[in-house]
């Protein structure tokens, strides 16, 4: 359903945002966003906290627009901010926002790091969504109203009909087979997770 | 339950307390950091378990609705030109000023020409009511069609419930719109209303779904009174807004229901999202225009039977030919897409038939021209709630001159 922007595209997005475009910002916000909200979920292990590092990173872009510098890849450059969003949430000095170099100097990554990064979070999330389709339509369902709709099993069962011993069987099911396809990916992340916690 | 089963990556994650703990509840907080420290083991096992709940979390938010707040928040900041004027919150004050009669404010006119612009602006002022060679705007009018044939004008009747149907009760609002309550039950037969606006009306309508449907003048949509399992499908002429309420498929694939609108040979499949559709016979291209969301305009060449598809994003406009040709433009001014629902008149370099036609429609008047009309283009903005000789006076102000015969406007140079 996505158009696919190439890297050239979103350097196009870019420059008109820098320009002020709205919409622009908007394309590159939604365009990234799943991506961006997946790496900050491994990052933080949170996606409240994730949610709102891409809507402070955003804002803050969109706020110094006027200054903002051209980037050579938009994507990787927003990686770094969310990753610096997050790890260093305190930062006060607002002109390193504004040159590609600076983000990535602060976050002690190297653009190539940050590709890497990109890369890994990437694949986690492609896991994630292969496991997710293994899932039977009324296990994706019930998934959705347990984990993202925040229904508890008598909820489920006004909504939907399907019983509380039903409802709980089927997601016990589910995310058991969901944690068997993610088990080397947790892993992982588990471990980058504490990786980065500790410096 | 053993230990072994409770403290697996599926027994937390089906266990109300834990899934509390994940969504931040501090009491839970508390009761696991004590579990985390008894049991060994469980803190590893806990902290994938969550892993795994962030990342399904994340995996099922939809990043258009997330633009959409996002979208909201930088507007509220006072950005300097918002994407898209957002209708929603000024709704009741446009339809409340169409009812009172106020005019907005002070208007222009640029004409342009040779690439030399001349800027007229003209002060509104409060009219006095129509004179005889006047014409008053449109208003909220319709008629409703109902499965029997039976049709209700909806400007004469009275508010609250109109009539039944089915399981469902047609119901008009106070503020004069019309909204279906249906009793849960499943429909034993698919029963068709059409809601249809004159002329010189508009109307607003809530369908069986919750999806907010905006009629502009000369304009219909017909729709089942309630809404089967697998589909919500509504067929529309002349120029509709939509705003389609997401609804979870409960028939099987466990998706969003597909909400499709159909003119002709062109159909447009959405989930939840908010677009117009100008559908005019009299206008060459159907236009759709996405505010929100993502949808998928389908068309179909009717003597080729060749189709054609394009996927919209929001900002966009398919252009969709008589012959199924889609035409993708980014370049939409969205203020001018949507004026006709805000209560104004909205052109930008406009052609003068392209603007009588919409005042012809909107002053229940047939247009036509005498001589050769010069090739100007007009932008500028008016209320359209206003007598016709406020919008005339403007466009005189360009060389265009104006007759009145009966119900019909001569336009001349």
């Amino acid at each position: 359903m996505k158009p696919n922007y190439t890297v050239a595209d979103m350097e196009d997005q870019w420059e008109r945002m820098r320009g002020g475009d709205t919409h622009a910002l908007l394309v590159l916000y939604e365009y990234n966003y799943s991506d961006l909200l997946s790496y900050g979920v491994q990052l933080s292990n949170s996606t409240d906290t994730a949610k709102d590092a891409i809507n402070d990173v955003f804002l803050h872009l969109w706020e110094q627009h006027v200054k903002l510098k051209p980037v050579k890849n938009v994507k990787a450059y927003l990686f770094a901010c969310i990753r610096r969003k997050i790890f260093h949430p305190v930062y006060t000095d607002k002109k390193l926002w504004l040159i590609e170099e600076a983000v990535y100097e602060s976050t002690e990554t190297s653009y190539e790091e940050v590709l890497i990064a990109m890369q890994q979070s990437e694949e986690t999330r492609k896991k994630v969504q292969a496991a997710l389709e293994k899932l039977t339509a009324r296990q994706k369902e019930l998934i959705h109203l347990k984990y993202f709709k925040n229904m508890d099993y008598r909820e489920i069962e006004l909504v939907t009909g399907i019983s509380v011993k039903t409802a709980y069987n089927t997601i016990y099911n589910a995310v058991r087979s969901l944690a068997e396809e993610l088990r080397g990916a947790l892993l992982i992340i588990f471990i980058f997770f504490l990786f980065f916690i500790s410096r | 339950m053993d230990n072994n089963a409770l403290y697996s990556i599926e027994g937390l994650l089906t266990n109300e307390s834990f899934i509390k703990y994940c969504q931040g509840d501090a009491e839970e907080y508390a009761y696991w950091e004590e579990q985390f420290n008894k049991v060994e083991g469980l803190r590893d096992t806990a902290e994938k378990a969550k892993q795994l709940y962030e990342l399904l979390k994340a995996e099922m938010t939809d990043a258009a609705a997330e633009t959409v707040v996002f979208r909201n928040i930088i507007e509220q900041q006072g950005a300097e030109t918002p994407v898209v004027a957002l209708p929603a919150k000024r709704r009741t004050a446009y339809w409340a000023a169409a009812a009172v009669g106020l005019i907005i404010g002070v208007l222009g006119v640029g004409i342009y020409r040779y690439n030399s612009s001349v800027s007229v602006q003209i002060a509104q002022q409060e009219q006095s009511t129509g004179k005889r060679t006047d014409a008053a705007p449109g208003r909220n009018t319709a008629i409703l069609t109902l499965a029997d044939g039976s049709v209700v004008s909806l400007d004469s009747t009275g508010n609250g419930e109109i009539t039944r149907q089915g399981n469902a009760a047609i119901i008009k609002t106070e503020d004069g719109r019309i909204l279906y309550r249906t009793d849960g039950k499943k429909p034993s037969e698919t029963l068709y209303n059409t809601m249809s606006t004159p002329r010189g009306g508009q109307y607003q309508l809530v369908l069986p779904d919750g999806t907010k449907v905006w009629l502009n003048a000369a304009s219909s949509i017909r729709y089942p009174a309630s809404f089967p399992s697998d589909e919500r499908r509504v067929v529309i002429t002349g120029e509709v807004y939509f705003e389609v309420t997401a609804v979870r498929n409960r028939a099987g694939k466990g998706g969003l229901l597909p909400f499709i609108v159909q003119k002709d040979n062109m159909q447009v499949q959405v989930k939840g999202t908010h677009f117009n559709i100008n559908a005019y016979d009299d206008e060459a291209d159907v236009k759709v225009t996405l505010l929100e969301g993502l949808v998928n305009v389908l068309t179909a060449n009717a003597a080729t039977t060749e189709k054609q598809e394009a996927v919209l994003m929001p900002g966009k406009q398919a252009r969709c030919g008589k012959t199924g040709k889609i035409a993708v433009a980014g370049d939409v001014d969205l203020d001018e897409v949507m004026a006709w629902k805000n209560g104004l008149f909205n052109f930008s370099n406009a052609d003068i038939q392209m603007i009588m036609r919409q005042i012809g429609r909107w002053y229940d008047l047939d247009i036509s021209y005498e001589g050769t009309m010069p090739e100007r283009e007009f932008s500028g903005k008016i209320t359209r709630n206003t007598q016709l000789s406020n919008v005339l006076k403007i466009l005189e102000q360009s060389n265009i001159h104006f007759r009145m015969e009966q119900n019909r406007i001569i336009v001349a140079p």
